[in-house]
């Protein structure tokens, strides 16, 4: 092997460490990228009309399920397949969050209607979890229109849902009403953080959320 | 000589690259699928305050389901820090088909510490530049002998 052989061995193989290193660590960053959408402001009054903005108006209307508590979520393109637990509302009036803990499942906000009810029932999940790593949504923001969603539900039925909406919107001007208000239909809302961290380091200034409706034939 | 060189340079610099890819790819595969079936238990540290609600019973699906009976965290972003009671809503306390609408943005990420995720891009990094020295100096040393001879 000549000398002139040996520095180009050297120059590739340290340029297949950094492209391997970088290609990597774009996974975790990119969880929470996207784009930010400013919405209406945070407490503003709850509207009730029916009808969802942005939702697909296709016609055929999905039948609606019997209220069930979901036990389980599976969204196979990100690769998501997680119990469901149940959340409330803490004294402060903000919904609780799943636990701070390796492998903290999704939650759904049981103030919400059940997955395949009329309305929109909200399931949330960490995106990171601190020292423990990974969210069980650190994906969800690649989620795009058409991606399926399917919640297992404690009676044995289960409710497909396909996504129409994935946005990210600044904390500070979270869309309550566009979130929990009335819809004419069964709706999913999946929800957790994103964009980039706040002044704190520990947290996130963004939540994504996605915003699916129920397939018809459920 | 100058072959013997070369081969331990070149197996210097592939010990970096298997020890920095080999964390790259651990912590970049360790991703949601973790939590298929796990059953969390109490939330520690910082989320010390919720009382835990209602879990889920047996589910009566044909997919194996944990039935998870974790206490959630209290949001933390609105500043509350424990103690406090649940307040389980109803779905009858109000005209919406969200029976009490929750007030603020839920905070569900807690950043990764340096201790575990990030930690693992800093070993990568780590590896980058050791390989990077690596080469650089054998580089160095194929030319000078080169140069002599």
């Amino acid at each position: 092997m000549s000398v002139k052989y040996a520095g180009a061995w050297l120059a590739v193989l340290s340029l297949a460490v950094v492209s391997l290193a970088s290609g990597c660590a774009a996974d975790s960053s990119s969880a929470v990228g996207a784009s930010t959408v400013a919405s209406s402001p945070a407490g503003a009054p709850l509207q009730t009309p029916v009808g969802t903005p942005g939702a697909p108006a296709d016609g055929t209307s999905a039948r609606a399920l019997a209220r069930s508590a979901p036990v389980r979520l599976e969204i196979p393109v990100i690769g998501v397949d997680t119990p469901v637990m149940r959340l409330g509302l803490d004294a402060d009036g903000t919904v609780q969050v799943p636990p701070i803990e390796a492998n903290a499942p999704a939650g759904w906000y049981q103030g919400s209607p059940t997955p395949g009810q009329v309305g929109p029932s909200v399931i949330l999940a960490h995106v990171t979890v601190g020292q423990f790593g990974n969210g069980v949504f650190l994906h969800l923001a690649r989620l795009r229109s058409g991606d399926r969603v399917t919640v297992r539900l404690q009676d044995g039925a289960s409710a497909a849902f396909t996504v129409y909406k994935v946005q990210t919107v600044s904390k500070a001007q979270f869309p309550t009403s566009e979130v929990y208000g009335n819809v004419d239909r069964p709706e999913l809302r999946l929800i957790t953080c994103g964009g980039p961290r706040d002044s704190s380091g520990h947290g996130y200034l963004d939540n994504v959320l996605v915003f699916a409706s129920l397939d018809p034939g459920e | 000589m100058r072959t013997s060189v070369v081969i331990t340079s070149v197996a210097l610099a592939c010990t970096v690259v298997l020890g920095g890819a080999g964390s790259a790819l651990a912590a970049s595969g360790s991703a949601p699928a973790a939590a298929t079936s796990a059953t969390p238990t109490a939330a520690p540290g910082a989320a010390t305050s919720a009382t835990p609600t209602a879990a889920p019973s047996a589910a009566t699906s044909g997919t194996p389901s944990a039935a998870p009976s974790a206490s959630p965290s209290q949001a933390g972003g609105s500043g509350g820090v424990g103690g406090t009671p649940t307040v389980a809503p109803s779905q009858s306390a109000a005209s919406g088909q969200v029976g009490a609408v929750p007030s603020g943005a839920p905070d569900t990420g807690v950043a990764p510490v340096a201790g575990q995720g990030a930690g693992d891009t800093a070993v990568t990094e780590a590896a980058v530049a050791g390989a990077v020295l690596v080469g650089g100096a054998g580089l160095l040393v194929l030319r000078r002998r080169k140069t002599r001879a």
